[in-house]
């Protein structure tokens, strides 16, 4: 382990959050972000975009509906580039690519049930392809979709491939026979040797971090930083002991991988059509949020879905200190404060009804948005909007007609954003209300805001 | 008299083979103790409920392969041996997936210190005479539904892909099932 990185892991967080908070830390964190090739939104710009892209026509119970999903990527990506069109869109995130490049897209499929979506990758895939590099599209078989086994891929519904049809994607894990992992290139994770796999440091010119939004029992949260424990020969030596959350293991993996050995991430995407809230990574998918998160900056993507966990009360996020890690010396691989991130909101796309704020991009208020089933029986989803750009106090309680509250949904600090709370018809000590109407308030930041609900048991 | 003497020696055999096959903990209580796939409900057990393939067994630091990222938590808690099985339902159940994990954390002291341990989960306390194990919980969200209990030295978690009320009751007859079957 470098002396350096031993000496700045005694900096005390406290103080550069506390450093950050009075304005004393932007020369620290420009450097941060500057550090890190996909640290930035976009080139020019100050702030670190993230995309959010909700579509509620997105799934039918647990089925994906694929053309509306393909509509979500396009516009994502559009979004987080500021091009006209998808190929544009799409080439603009890598610079220097040739007809000959190889692009990597390296999915999550350790979970068998919530692993990332076939349609998803194929819509980035179709995307790919519609790039226009040497004047031609970028050939469909310079694209390699991996993970570390196949028989992940195979079970997530993925098909192994490995051929040289040029209109066909290659598709296969690390244990693909002429594969495994790089023995010439062991790199030291906070003291842990490790190799990376071969797909990442011989058959990969970018790569494309597709991620899926899940809690995480040890690190509170997976993500596009986590991501990466598939990359490697031994993920389980980087969980460390139960206090330490896999941090500093996941900030040093992937400094290691982008900053050793030199990887291109070009964009990291978060799956979040589905969700797993508890309990996870493992387990049968518990939400579905139908959305997708798109950012160059695999800090900020991974807070903002962080933000959309903890709307659902995931319990774990605060186990999710890597991502603090991360930001700061010596791993600075991107933001982890909102302050200084762009989040763009697009919902339904493929209705053509976008939302109202996206060009200011920033919620401009708080609210409590239409609540969904409504009227509802086992559970309803209650969106709402924080629209301060710092931390404020903030509650969602329910109350009964008789102005009774019967439920506390969250009471604590929220950031700027967009969150969802789920209320199950249940009070405070779990058990179940009668059937009627019900009041849900927001009270944030001095302002305050109600909706209806109607509860059928 | 010879013939007596010859079955009465192969009944002793008998025996003898039959208690080294019996697992004990070596105690006066002759407890048995039954690894976690004996837990399993079989096929007939719960009505329109068959096993999908064959249970998995895992033991010690193997529990990385099949939920790497996860297993730390067991292994914290002196997990032992675990058994995984996926049920298939019929009828209206036909494309639910169900599945079941069993773990041994080798007391039962373990087994509760990794039910209260902040990472293993949450939920609303299942409680009263139909609940299963001596501490259980249930979650419930829109696209499935969480049984976890423990009792003596083993962790149970059940999940169902369905987050109705139904869902909740079939995971807890799963949940109940097992736990009546534990020593």
């Amino acid at each position: 382990m470098p002396s350096s990185e031993t000496e700045r892991n005694e900096i005390d967080r406290r103080d550069f959050l506390k450093r950050a908070a009075i304005g004393t830390a932007g020369f620290a964190l420009t450097s941060s972000l500057t550090g890190f090739p996909g640290g930035r939104g976009w080139a020019g710009e100050d702030l670190t975009r993230v995309v959010i892209v909700t579509d509620q026509a997105a799934t039918s119970g647990t089925a994906i509906e694929t053309d509306v999903v393909s509509v979500m990527t396009d516009r994502g990506i559009m979004e987080l580039t500021a091009q006209g069109s998808v190929g544009q869109a799409w080439r603009s995130l890598f610079p220097g690519i040739t007809a000959s490049s190889r692009i990597g897209i390296k999915v999550n499929c350790i979970n068998r049930y919530l692993s990332s979506h076939p349609e998803v990758t194929r819509a980035i895939v179709d995307g790919l392809a519609a790039m226009e590099v040497d004047r031609a599209p970028f050939p469909r078989n310079n694209i390699v979709v991996w993970e570390r086994h196949n028989y992940e891929l195979t079970r997530a519904g993925y098909s192994i491939y490995e051929g040289s049809d040029p209109d066909r994607h290659r598709c296969f894990g690390t244990d693909q026979s002429g594969y495994g992992y790089d023995f010439d290139q062991q790199i030291d994770v906070h003291g842990r040797m490790n190799y990376p796999s071969s797909i990442l440091t011989q058959h990969c010119d970018y790569l494309i971090n597709l991620s899926v939004m899940k809690n995480h029992t040890m690190s509170g949260i997976t993500g596009s930083l986590k991501n990466h424990y598939g990359s490697i020969h031994s993920p389980s030596s980087l969980h460390g002991t139960a206090s330490q959350h896999c941090d500093p293991f996941i900030p040093a993996l992937n400094r290691q991988l982008i900053g050793q050995l030199g990887v291109v991430q070009v964009v990291n995407i978060c799956d979040a059509i589905f969700g797993i809230i508890s309990g996870g990574p493992h387990g049968n998918p518990q939400v579905a949020y139908n959305g997708l998160l798109f950012s160059r900056d695999p800090v900020a993507l991974d807070y903002q879905e962080m933000q959309i966990l903890a709307g659902y009360g995931c319990g774990t996020t605060a186990l999710a200190t890597h991502l603090d890690t991360a930001a700061w010396p010596p791993y600075q691989l991107g933001t982890s404060n909102p302050e200084d991130m762009e989040v763009r909101y697009i919902a339904d796309p493929s209705t053509g009804v976008t939302d109202g704020d996206r060009e200011s991009s920033r919620p401009a208020d708080y609210r409590l948005e239409l609540a969904y089933p409504n009227p509802f029986n086992a559970r309803t989803v209650i969106p709402y909007v924080i629209g301060s750009r710092s931390s404020v106090p903030a509650r969602l309680d329910i109350y009964n007609v008789r102005g009774q509250r019967v439920r506390t949904l969250y009471r604590g600090r929220r950031d700027l954003g967009r969150y969802r709370a789920v209320w199950d018809g249940r009070d405070d000590r779990g058990a179940l209300l009668a059937s009627g109407i019900y009041f849900c308030r927001l009270f944030a930041g001095g302002h305050e805001d109600t909706v209806k609900l109607s509860f059928i048991r | 008299m010879q013939s007596l003497t010859k079955a009465l020696a192969w009944l002793l055999v008998i025996s003898l083979l039959l208690a080294g096959c019996t697992k004990d903990k070596g105690t006066d209580s002759e407890e048995i103790i039954l690894d976690p796939v004996d837990l399993l409900p079989s096929a007939e057990e719960i009505s329109g409920w068959t096993p999908q393939g064959v249970a998995e067994e895992w033991v010690g630091e193997a529990l990385y392969q099949p939920i790497n990222g996860e297993a730390e938590i067991y292994l914290r808690h002196g997990f032992q041996e675990a058994a995984f099985q996926d049920y298939q339902g019929s009828g209206s159940w036909a494309n639910a997936v169900l599945s079941v994990r069993i773990f041994d954390q080798g007391n039962a002291e373990q087994a509760a210190d990794l039910y209260d341990d902040p990472g293993s989960g949450t939920g609303t306390p299942w409680t009263g005479s139909e609940a299963a194990g001596s501490q259980a919980r249930t979650e419930q969200y829109a696209l499935s539904c969480i049984v976890e209990f423990h009792e003596a030295e083993y962790f149970v978690h059940v999940d169902i892909s369905s987050g109705d009320d139904q869902a909740l009751e079939v995971i807890k007859l799963f949940a109940r099932n097992i736990s009546q079957k534990i020593p």
